[in-house]
C-alpha cells in the first residue's frame, strides 16, 4: 500500500511504540521467562509454577492483539499484489482504498463483538480455574486494540483521498 | 455447497482486488454465515471465534517460535552453519550450492518460517557463491529452494496451525517432519550435482579443507546443533510439551544472541516488536480463516466432499492427485499460510474416508496428509508468478532478474515433484517416527 505521508507517520508510529509496543515487548518477555522457569521448576526443584497455563493463555490473547495496531500502522497484513503490474494506476489505488475502507469496517465490527463479549464476562465475574484471574480486562483490551486498528485503517483510507482534494481545488 | 463455491469465488475476488486476506476471510465468512443461519449467531460467532483463538494455550507456542527465529537470526548462528556444510561439500562440484542447501535445512531446525530461512541464508551464502564464481540462478535458486524447508524440518510454525485444525498431536507432526525434510536436502543436492555435470562452469569446486580445519567448522556450528537437540530431544523423549520446549528454545536463543554480543535495547526492542507484528498478522490470518471455516462446514461442504467421494468408490491415490493439483493451482495465487488454512478444514475429513490399507489409522493418515501438504506448499514458495521464497530472494539481490531465480529454481521444483511421489508411495518415511513415540 501506499507510505504514509512523512510527520505524522513517525509520530504515529512512536505513541504506538510507546503503548502496544512497549506492552507486546513485556509480554513476550514475560510468556518466554514463565514456561522457562515452569519447566526447569518443575525437573529440578519439583515445583511448576502454578497457574502457568492459564497466564500464558491471557497473555497470548493479549499479545497478539497488542500486536494488532503495531502490524496494522506497518501495513504488514498479508495481501496478494498479483493484479498490480497489470492494472492501470488510477484502478489499483481505487482498490485500495476500498480495501482498506472495508478492512476497516471488519475490523470495526470485530472490536464491537469483543467489546459484547468482555462486558458479559465482566458482567458474570469470569474468572479463570486456578488463579481465579477475571477475563474480562484481556477481553477490553482485545477490543480497544481492535478498534485503533480499526481506526488506523479509516485513516490510511481517507489520507489516500487528501491527493485527490488538493489536485480538485487547484482545477 | 452451492453456497460454499459463491463463498470461495467472493473471497479470491476479494482477495485479488487487493483485500488483506485476513479480512477477506472474515468477511466473507461472516456475511455466508449470517445469510444462511442469521445475523445475531454471525455476530456471536465472530466475536467468539477471535476471542477463543486468542485465548488458546497450544497455540502459545507460534509467537515463541517466532521469537526464537528471531534471536537465532540476530545472533549470526547462520554464518557459522553455513561454514560447517561449507567445510564438508565445498569440495565439490556444485559444493557450495549443496552447502548452501544443506545450511538451509539446518537453519530450518531453528526456525519455522521458509521465508525467515531463505532471507538469512541468502546474506551468509550469496556473496561466497559469487566469490567462486557461480551462476547467480543456481546460487540463487538453491537459497531459495533450501529455504523451503523451514515449514517441514521442525519446528514449524504451519506445522502447529495444521495440527490445531485437524486435532493431531503437534509433537508427533514434529517428529514426522524430520525424515521428509533431510529427504529434501538430499533432493535437492541431487539436482545441483545433475544440474553442474550438465554445466559445470554453473557450479566450481571450492576450496578443499583438511580434517582438523573440517572438524573446527563443524565443532563450530555447535549453537543450532544444542538448540535444536534441546528442542526436539525434549519433545521426541516427552521431556516438554511443544509450548515448553518453544519457551525454552526462545530463552535459549537469548543466551546465544547475548553471548554474541549486541543485545542492547536497541537491537532487542525492534526484536520483540517484529516479533508481535508476526504473531499478530498471523494470527488475524488464523481467524479470518476460522470464521471462513465456520461458514463453509455450516454450509456442509467438506461433508458433500467426502459423500461424494465415497459415493464414486474413488481410487484414494487419484483424490491426492486431485488435491495436490489443487494445491498447486492455488499456490499460484495464495500465500503459503492462507492457503493451508482454507484448504485444510475441506481436505481432512475428506481424507479421514479414504482407505489407505493396513496399518493406517486415522491420526496416521492426518500426520501423513500433513507432511504431504506441506511439502506441496513448499514448492508453491518457489512457483511462479507468486512463488514467495524467490522474491524474498530478489529483494536481498536487487542486481539479480526475477527471471533468473525462476529458471534457477527449476530443477529444485522438479526434485520437489519427486519428492512428493515418494512420501505419497512411502508412508513409512512420515510415519515410522512418530509410530515410535
Amino acid at each position: 500500500m501506499t507510505p504514509p505521508p512523512s510527520g505524522s507517520g513517525t509520530l504515529l508510529s512512536r505513541a504506538l511504540h510507546a503503548s502496544f509496543g512497549v506492552l507486546a515487548a513485556l509480554l513476550l518477555l514475560a510468556m518466554t521467562g514463565l514456561t522457562t522457569l515452569d519447566v526447569v521448576g518443575r525437573y529440578l526443584f519439583n515445583s511448576p509454577v502454578t497457574g502457568a497455563f492459564e497466564l500464558t493463555e491471557l497473555m497470548l490473547a493479549a499479545l497478539i492483539f497488542a500486536g494488532l495496531p503495531l502490524a496494522t500502522e506497518r501495513d504488514e497484513h498479508v495481501d496478494v499484489d498479483l493484479l498490480d503490474s497489470f492494472l492501470p494506476p488510477n484502478v489499483l489505488r481505487a482498490n485500495v482504498f476500498f480495501a482498506t475502507l472495508v478492512s476497516a469496517g471488519v475490523l470495526a465490527v470485530l472490536g464491537v463483538q469483543l467489546w459484547s463479549r468482555a462486558a458479559q464476562l465482566a458482567a458474570e465475574g469470569t474468572v479463570t480455574n486456578s488463579l481465579a484471574l477475571p477475563l474480562a480486562p484481556v477481553g477490553y483490551l482485545m477490543a480497544i486494540a481492535t478498534g485503533v486498528s480499526a481506526l488506523l485503517l479509516l485513516a490510511k483510507a481517507l489520507l489516500m483521498l487528501w491527493p485527490l482534494l488538493r489536485r480538485g481545488r487547484r482545477v | 455447497m452451492v453456497e460454499s463455491f459463491l463463498g470461495f469465488a467472493a473471497l479470491l475476488l476479494l482477495i485479488l482486488l487487493r483485500m488483506p486476506i485476513a479480512f477477506a476471510m472474515a468477511l466473507v465468512g461472516f456475511l455466508g454465515f449470517g445469510l444462511l443461519r442469521g445475523w445475531d449467531a454471525a455476530f456471536a460467532m465472530v466475536g467468539q471465534t477471535a476471542f477463543d483463538s486468542g485465548l488458546s494455550y497450544s497455540l502459545s507456542v507460534v509467537p515463541l517460535f517466532i521469537l526464537m527465529g528471531n534471536l537465532v537470526t540476530q545472533a549470526g548462528l547462520s554464518r557459522e552453519l553455513y561454514e560447517a556444510t561449507y567445510a564438508l561439500l565445498g569440495r565439490f562440484r556444485g559444493g557450495l550450492a549443496m552447502a548452501s542447501v544443506a545450511a538451509c535445512g539446518g537453519f530450518s531446525a531453528v526456525c519455522g518460517s521458509s521465508l525467515a530461512t531463505a532471507a538469512t541464508m541468502s546474506k551468509v551464502a550469496m556473496p561466497s557463491m559469487r566469490r567462486y564464481g557461480y551462476a547467480d540462478s543456481l546460487a540463487a535458486g538453491s537459497i531459495a529452494a533450501g529455504g523451503t524447508l523451514g515449514i517441514l524440518i521442525p519446528p514449524s510454525v504451519l506445522m502447529v496451525i495444521y495440527g490445531i485444525m485437524t486435532e493431531t498431536d503437534i509433537a508427533k507432526l514434529f517428529i514426522a517432519g524430520i525424515v521428509p525434510g533431510i529427504l529434501g536436502v538430499g533432493f535437492y543436492a541431487a539436482a545441483i550435482a545433475v544440474v553442474t555435470r550438465l554445466k559445470p562452469a554453473l557450479g566450481p569446486r571450492g576450496e578443499s579443507f583438511g580434517l582438523a580445519a573440517t572438524l573446527r567448522a563443524l565443532t563450530g556450528a555447535w549453537g543450532v546443533t544444542l538448540l535444536f537437540l534441546v528442542i526436539m530431544g525434549g519433545i521426541y523423549g516427552g521431556v516438554f510439551t511443544p509450548t515448553e520446549a518453544a519457551g525454552i528454545g526462545a530463552a535459549l536463543a537469548f543466551g546465544f544472541a547475548l553471548l554474541k554480543g549486541g543485545l542492547r535495547l536497541k537491537v532487542l526492542f525492534p526484536l520483540l516488536l517484529e516479533s508481535a507484528r508476526t504473531t499478530a498478522m498471523i494470527f488475524m490470518v488464523l481467524i479470518g480463516a476460522l470464521i471462513f471455516t465456520n461458514f463453509v462446514n455450516f454450509a456442509g461442504l467438506p461433508d458433500v466432499l467426502a459423500g461424494f467421494v465415497i459415493e464414486l468408490a474413488l481410487n484414494p491415490y487419484l483424490v491426492i492427485a486431485v488435491i495436490i493439483a489443487i494445491y498447486l493451482v492455488l499456490g499460484c495465487v495464495l500465500e503459503s499460510l492462507s492457503m493451508i488454512l482454507l484448504t485444510v478444514p475441506v481436505f481432512y475429513p475428506l481424507m479421514l474416508e479414504l482407505d489407505f490399507g493396513a496399518g493406517m489409522d486415522p491420526e496416521a493418515v492426518l500426520i501423513w496428509f500433513a507432511i504431504i501438504v506441506l511439502v506441496v506448499t513448499e514448492i508453491s514458495l518457489i512457483t511462479p508468478p507468486v512463488g514467495l521464497n524467490v522474491f524474498v530472494l530478489r529483494g536481498v539481490l536487487r542486481d539479480v532478474k526475477l527471471g533468473t531465480i525462476f529458471r534457477g529454481v527449476t530443477p529444485f521444483w522438479i526434485a520437489d515433484i519427486l519428492r512428493v511421489a515418494l512420501i505419497i508411495a512411502l508412508p513409512a518415511l512420515s510415519l515410522f517416527l512418530p509410530s515410535l513415540m
